[in-house]
Formats: structure tokens, sequence, C-alpha cells
């Protein structure tokens, strides 16, 4: 019987000072999620791949996905005049891209462990691991990350765009990207529309 | 007299001319690259050295639309995922919103929804068959049985969905229309005439021995090594993995049914066409008793809503077994009409990681015959 | 070569087992000598509690022999071929060819084209291209059952119908479309359009000839080319007709009931 816990516990005495935690789901589904520190998460891939209880040998699903900056509204006691004032302070969560992997395991037949891959932010710090020498699944479906959200894998063997063309500028998927305005002159439905927010 | 062409260009004084290596770029509108794939190979003579795929070309980036339209309005977008089998791909993403929302689906729509996924694994590799004999260069003849037999299936689709290929047919918790009056007797006509023409296709196939040296040893993987790049599907138990995800998760109501899996044990592109041809006798099988059991009742969760769904917070993922190997739906959800984030995991792109591995040191026709074997449809690996 | 054809590996590679595993002992109930491993193993949903057990009772082998199925279940698959003339495979496909030839002459099964333009089959009731606007009675204007509620322009996956409603002369709307237009460039024949309306207004035509020379206009339908009787209907798919028709008569009588009991009440 394996839970997320003794796993989390199995990692972190395998690799003592690994950042692990569990992010919870909160929907029906019940498919919590292990948070790995990106530092150590070559090593703890390693590990679940190799621990002969654990076993994960199949990486089924690779994907990206983008957090953006969350403003967070929240209440700040504030010392004034000897006295205790609560104030609203608005804050801002930086935001962060996250890769996530789906585990299986093939030969013992149990899974899936989520594992979860988050930058630093989503502008410079966008480095990860590359988990594609553990699995090599993993190869395509990170270009694919690299070529949609911009994240840059160190360790992969051939990190180039997957989908779109290489001069392409901007990664389509991440939620702020904006889409060039190829609407075709000629469309009807389109001018009138056009015109429709114009008035 | 017979012209000797002049490849006088092709060297240079100093090199072995015997040494060249030849970049050759197949595609992206090859016949036998099974729609706009392409692959750049490296050849030594006729051998392969090295062969890199370049997807892309019939990318339209669903993902992003999916992200941006209802829960509902995706259910048509997955049928154009891989075109061929529209109802296991309806299945796959209802499941993962059903496993989203926590829905349940009444019994008699499981029983639909098996029917149908069976029928599509049929048609799927009654079509497969005769696009393999097609890169083989047996143009035609076995594609044209195959595309007989298969129209049969598609006309049982056409009578339930409206559409023989675009089927927009599985709902959140349930299906959309029940059958049609006489379906059911069709369908089982379909089934009882289908081993006729398993045995007529095997007469035509397995023993042929063009066919045996063209497969045989061609393009060979270990299961090791298949497991390691995700490969699922029939070419993945091709390698001797018994894997078959109706088994592993129960999706649906498969546990009532007996089948078997066919296990290969080469892993080579014989062990791959086999798998298709025996599956197709199992799903006979669970098709048979199906239709002998499927209840009345509803055919749809009177909790579940068509139009806006705003699942709860949280993240789901849910995978099926298609023909193609393991269809997967990642969804997270943010109580919003749209998906926060919209995922599908294509078994033909990930099925094809091994595509080099499998294809270096053989001759570039057989490359042809391996794509084959693997069986992608690009709607799904381009997405 | 010729060992090659000897010893073709359709015996090495679908063997069958020495023990074949029959259904019997695939069942759960495990005491049988052959585990079936897939069918012990598993975990479908499991219970939040343990999602990760993987179910397999220590005990099992992780072995590969179960599920490889027996030739002689498999139609022709041979079960033993020792020797086989080179060619005789060949032959085998020649005579499911020549089956296949002169059945065309005699077998309806095997000759299945119809001389296409000339000769059409009728298709399914449920056969859906692109969506039309039903009115009731003869005049299409008056008789048109939309009402302009945007609910199918809402919900168009690519977005292919535009709506604009009609206003009456105090700028109230009026309850019908002044303009109704698909593009049938975009529209992928989904159908979810008929599927949501409320009032059975916009249904799922046959009709599949929409070539034209023109990129856009011409391919744009608008609320005239759009609108076709119920008659109409009735002709390509009276099932779902019929129970449309029965379903607004109810409605109607329902209303009218309702209508004359607020009367009485007065």
């Amino acid at each position: 019987m394996l839970t997320l816990e003794t796993i989390r516990d199995r990692i972190l005495e395998a690799v003592p000072d690994a950042g692990v935690e569990i992010i919870s789901n909160p929907g029906p589904s019940g498919q919590d999620s292990l948070l790995v520190s990106s530092g150590h998460g070559l090593a703890i891939a390693l590990f679940l791949r190799d621990d002969p209880e654990l076993r994960f040998d199949y990486c089924s699903n690779v994907t990206g996905v983008d957090w953006l900056d969350k403003t967070v509204k929240e209440k700040v006691i504030v010392r004034e005049d000897d006295e205790d004032v609560e104030t609203q302070v608005e804050r801002v969560v930086p935001g962060y891209l996250e890769v996530v992997y789906h585990l299986y395991s093939i030969s013992k037949k149990h899974g899936p462990v989520v594992l979860r891959l988050r930058t630093a932010d989503r502008n410079e710090g966008v480095e990860l691991p590359s988990l594609t020498p553990v699995w090599k699944s993993a190869e395509f479906q990170e270009r694919e990350v690299l070529d949609l959200y911009g994240i840059r894998f160190t360790g992969h063997p051939d990190p180039t765009r997957l989908l779109m063309w290489e001069n392409f500028e901007g990664h389509p998927m991440r939620k702020d990207y904006c889409a060039p305005d190829d609407d075709e002159p000629g469309d009807p439905i389109t001018a009138r529309e056009r015109k429709e927010e114009a008035s | 007299m017979i012209a000797i062409p002049d490849c006088s260009f092709n060297t240079t004084e100093n090199r072995d001319p015997a040494a060249e290596l030849l970049e050759l770029s197949l595609g992206p509108q090859h016949p036998s690259t099974h729609g706009v794939f392409r692959m750049n190979a490296v050849l030594d003579g006729e051998t392969v050295v090295r062969l890199q795929p370049v997807f892309g070309y019939l990318h339209r980036n669903h993902e992003k639309i999916a992200e941006n339209v209802s829960y509902l309005a995706s259910i048509p977008y997955t049928d154009r995922l891989d075109y061929l089998c529209s109802l296991t791909n309806n299945w796959a993403y209802a499941l993962s919103v059903e496993k989203l929302t926590g829905l349940d689906v009444p019994e008699r729509a499981e029983y639909i929804r098996i029917i149908l996924a069976e029928l599509t694994r049929l048609q799927n590799h009654t079509a497969f068959l005769g696009f393999l004999l097609g890169d083989m260069g047996a143009w035609g003849t076995a594609l044209m049985y195959g595309f007989r037999q298969r129209e049969k299936v598609l006309d049982l689709f056409e009578s339930l969905t409206g559409s023989r290929m675009m089927s927009n047919y599985m709902r959140f918790g349930g299906c959309r229309c029940d059958f049609p009056e006489g379906w059911l007797e069709q369908a089982r006509t379909v089934i009882d005439e289908y081993p006729e023409f398993l045995d007529e296709m095997e007469q035509l196939l397995v023993s042929n021995e063009i066919l045996i040296s063209r497969t045989q040893g061609v393009g060979a993987i270990s299961p090791e090594r298949a497991i390691n790049a995700g490969l699922s599907g029939p070419i993945l138990r091709a390698t001797g993995v018994d894997y078959d995800i109706r088994k592993v998760d129960r999706y649906g109501i498969y546990d009532r049914f007996s089948f078997r899996i066919p296990i290969g044990d080469q892993g080579d592109t014989y062990d791959r066409m086999m798998m298709r041809l025996l599956e197709m006798r199992e799903s006979l099988k669970i098709l048979k008793a199906a239709i002998d059991e499927i209840p009345d009742g509803p055919i749809v969760n009177p909790k579940a809503k068509l139009r806006n769904l705003r699942p709860p917070e949280g993240e789901a993922y849910g995978r099926i077994e298609s023909p193609k190997g393991e269809l997967g739906f990642y969804l997270i959800s943010d109580k919003q009409p749209q998906p926060y984030r919209f995922r599908v995991r294509p078994p033909s792109l990930i099925n094809l990681t091994l595509l080099e591995e499998m294809s270096i040191g053989h001759k570039i026709a057989d490359v042809m015959v391996i794509l084959g074997s693997i069986d992608i449809v690009l709607g799904e690996v381009d997405r | 070569m010729t060992q090659l054809y000897q010893q073709p590996r359709i015996n090495g590679s679908i063997q069958p087992n020495q023990e074949p595993v029959t259904d019997t002992d695939m069942s759960l109930n495990g005491t049988t000598k052959y585990h079936h491993e897939t069918e012990v193993s598993g975990i479908a949903d499991p219970a939040p509690a343990n999602r990760l057990s993987s179910g397999v009772p220590d005990a099992v082998p992780e072995t590969r022999l179960s599920a490889r199925p027996t030739a002689g279940e498999y139609g022709n698959t041979p079960e033993r071929r020792p020797f086989r003339l080179p060619g005789s495979g060949i032959v085998q496909g020649m005579m499911v060819t020549a089956r296949n030839w002169f059945g065309s002459y005699f077998d309806r099964k095997r000759l299945v084209t119809v001389q296409y333009p000339e000769q059409q089959i009728r298709p399914p009731e449920n056969s859906r291209s692109i969506p039309f606007l039903v009115y009731d009675g003869d005049d299409p204007d008056a008789g048109l059952r939309c009402v302009a509620c945007h609910t199918c322009e809402k919900e168009c996956p690519p977005q292919a119908i535009s709506i604009v409603g009609e206003r009456d002369e105090n700028g109230k709307p009026a309850r019908r479309p002044k303009v109704f237009d698909i593009d049938i460039s975009v529209c992928m024949g989904c159908q979810i359009c008929a599927e949501v309306c409320p009032f059975d207004a916009i249904k799922m035509d046959h009709y599949l000839d929409h070539s034209s020379l023109e990129n856009f206009q011409s391919l744009i339908l608008g609320k005239t080319r759009l609108s076709k009787s119920n008659a109409y209907f009735h002709t390509i798919n009276s099932t779902d007709a019929t129970a449309v028709d029965a379903r607004l008569e109810a409605d109607r009588k329902k209303k009218e009931a309702a209508r004359q009991k607020r009367a009485a009440a007065k």
C-alpha cells in the first residue's frame, strides 16, 4: 500500500535535502501531486524510476502549465498609535511556469503519480532540468513544452521547437500571448463585427 | 543502350565516393507519410544512418482553442485529433471531464460507449492493415478490402451519430442520443460478418512470403526501450509487455467482459501487424457480449449539465486505451466555463519517439513500413 | 531466404501456451495456477486512501506468458507448419483476390459501390451536413421558429453563426432575427447549435453540394437561404420531425391551458 506521503518520505530518505511537497487537489478526482524542487528533479526522477518498490518506469504525460501573476488582497494588522488597525493590502504573488509529469508503473501496475516542477518566474528564470535522460518519452513532450511555453530544459538532447517553425517568436500557450491579427480582409462578417465594436 | 547517369557532382577528388552520406527529406507531402509528416533521413547508400522527424505542418494549437471555448464546444474539436477514431477521442475527453466533475455514467451509456469504442477499434485496425500494405507497395487491393469492410462500420456510425467520422457523440455523464430503430440488429449483422473478413484478410496477408520478408525482423525494439520511450497500445504489446489500459484501469465497465490481450515477442513490424489482427477478434468478443447484455435505461446522467459547465476547482488526468495507444486528457479547472489547462496526451506523437531507433540500419524503403506499422494520424501528432 | 520461408515466425510469434489460459482462469478468484497478470492488477478509480496501491499480490511472479492467445482459436492462423512450399502464401493470397474478383459479378456483398452521380444512396435520417432554420407553414418569414435568443451563436465552437435580432418600432426586441448568417466555410457541422436550441428552430440538413466560385460572400448563407419548411424536415428526418411536432404541440396546449386558467381567474 503506497500513499503519496510514503512516497514523499521515501524520496526524502533517498535524496536527503530535496524539497518535496504534496500539493493537494481539491477536485473530486483526488489526484494529488508532488511538488519537487528543481535542483533535485533529476535525482528524484531517477529514484522514482529505479526504486524496486516504486518502479515508475513509464512517464506517460508531460505538459506545461502557465500560472500568471496573481494579485491577492489580504488583511494586515498594522500598529498605529499603539492601536492595532486592520487594513487591506494588495500583494502580487509572482507567477511561474510549471511542468507536470504523469508517472505510471508498468511492472507494478500502479499510478499515476503526478510530479510537478516549477520555474522561478515567467521571464528569466525559466530553466528546469530535463527528465529525458530518465524517461525517453519526455523527449518530444519537453520539446513541445519548450516550444509552447518557453521553458528551457537543461540536459535535453535536442532543445529545439517541436511544432512551431524555427523563427517563430513567442510561446503561444502562455496565457498572455496575443495572437497576430490574421483576419482575412474580405470577410464581411468580421467587417460587420468590427463596425459594431467601433460604434 | 542504357544511359549511365552522370554522378560526378556527388564526389570530390579527395573523397571516397562510397563514404558519401546522402541527406534525404521525405515529405511533408509523401503519400506514405500518412499526411503532412516529414522525415529528414541521412542515408549511407540505401541504409538509414540518422532519421529526424519534423512535426508541426498540421498544428493548429487545439489546446489553446480548447482553453478559449466551453467544455462542450471542445468535443467536436477532439473528433479532429485522430480523425479515424473520433469516438474514442470523445470518450477520453468525456472521461476526464467526468473525473474532474465527479459525474457518474448510467449503465446503458457505458454499454453504448464500449460498443462504439470497440467498433472504432475494429475500423481503425481494418484501415491500418490497408494502409500498411499500401506502404509496402501493395497499393489498392488490401486497402480496398479493408475500406469495403470499414464502410459498414462507418454506416453504423452515421446512422447513430450523424457523421461517418466526426461523430461528436459522447457527452459528460453519458451519450448524446440513443440508438435509432434497428441499429443493434444492423450492428449484430456487421459483427457476425466480420470474422469472415478477418479470415480472408489473414489468408491474404499472414503467410504471404513478401510480407513476411518485408516485416519480420524489421524495426524490432526491446520491451525495456519501449516502456522507457512511452510507447503504448499495440506497438507496446508487440514487444511483449502485458499492458492494456482496458485491463489495468478498468475504466467504463471493461471488467465485465472477458477478453484477452494479444502479446507479441519480437517487437518487430510483423508483431505489430499481428497485434491488430488479433485484437480485432477480441473486440468482436466484447462487442457480441455487450450487444447481448445491453440494458434499458437512461443514456445520460440527469445531473449532467450540457451548457455552462463549471467543474469544481481541481485537476484530473483521464486516459483510455484508444486504438492507437494511451490517449489521455489532462484538465485543470478554475471554476470557469473554460478549462484553465487542456492537454491532450497524443499516443501517435509519443509512439514516434523510437522511430529513429527502429529505422537505423534498415533500408530507406523499410522506413515507410515501420512508420506505417506505428499507425499515426497527423491530426493527433501535430494537434 | 528459403529458410525464412520454411520457418515462418508466425508460430514463434503468436504461439499457443503450453497450458492455455482459459477465461475462467482469468477471473479474479485467484487460486488458479496461472494468474492473468493484467486481470489481478490495476486501479481504475481507486478510493483516495489506497490511491497508489498496486493491487498485485506479492506471490505473482513477473512473467509474461499469460495473454498469448492460442492459434486454433484464431481462424486461419496456422498452428504448426513445419514446411511450406515457397510461394504458397502468395498463391493463397491470389485465391482471395480471385474470389473477390469473380464474386463481384454475382455477390452483392462483394460489389458495394454505386454509380455515384446518377445513383445515390439515401443518407440515414440522423445524417448531417450543415444547419438550416425550420419554419412552420408556408411563409418563411412569419413561420420562422427562431426567436434570436443567441444561444446557438454563443455555443457554436468555431463561431460560425452571427445573429442580429429584429427590433420593433419602439426599439424593443421583436423575438425574431433580422440577420441570421452561417459562414459555412467555418461551420464544421457538429450539430451543437441544433442540440442546444431551446425552440427546435435549427436542425441539421442533408444537403452537401455547397461549392461556390467565390470565397466569402457566397459561402455565408443568410436567413433566406437557410430557411426551410417543416415539411422538408419531415422528408429528411421524419422520426425527429414527428417528435419535435408532438413536443411543440404539447407545449402550445400547455400554454393555452395556462392562459385560459389565468383568464378564468380574472
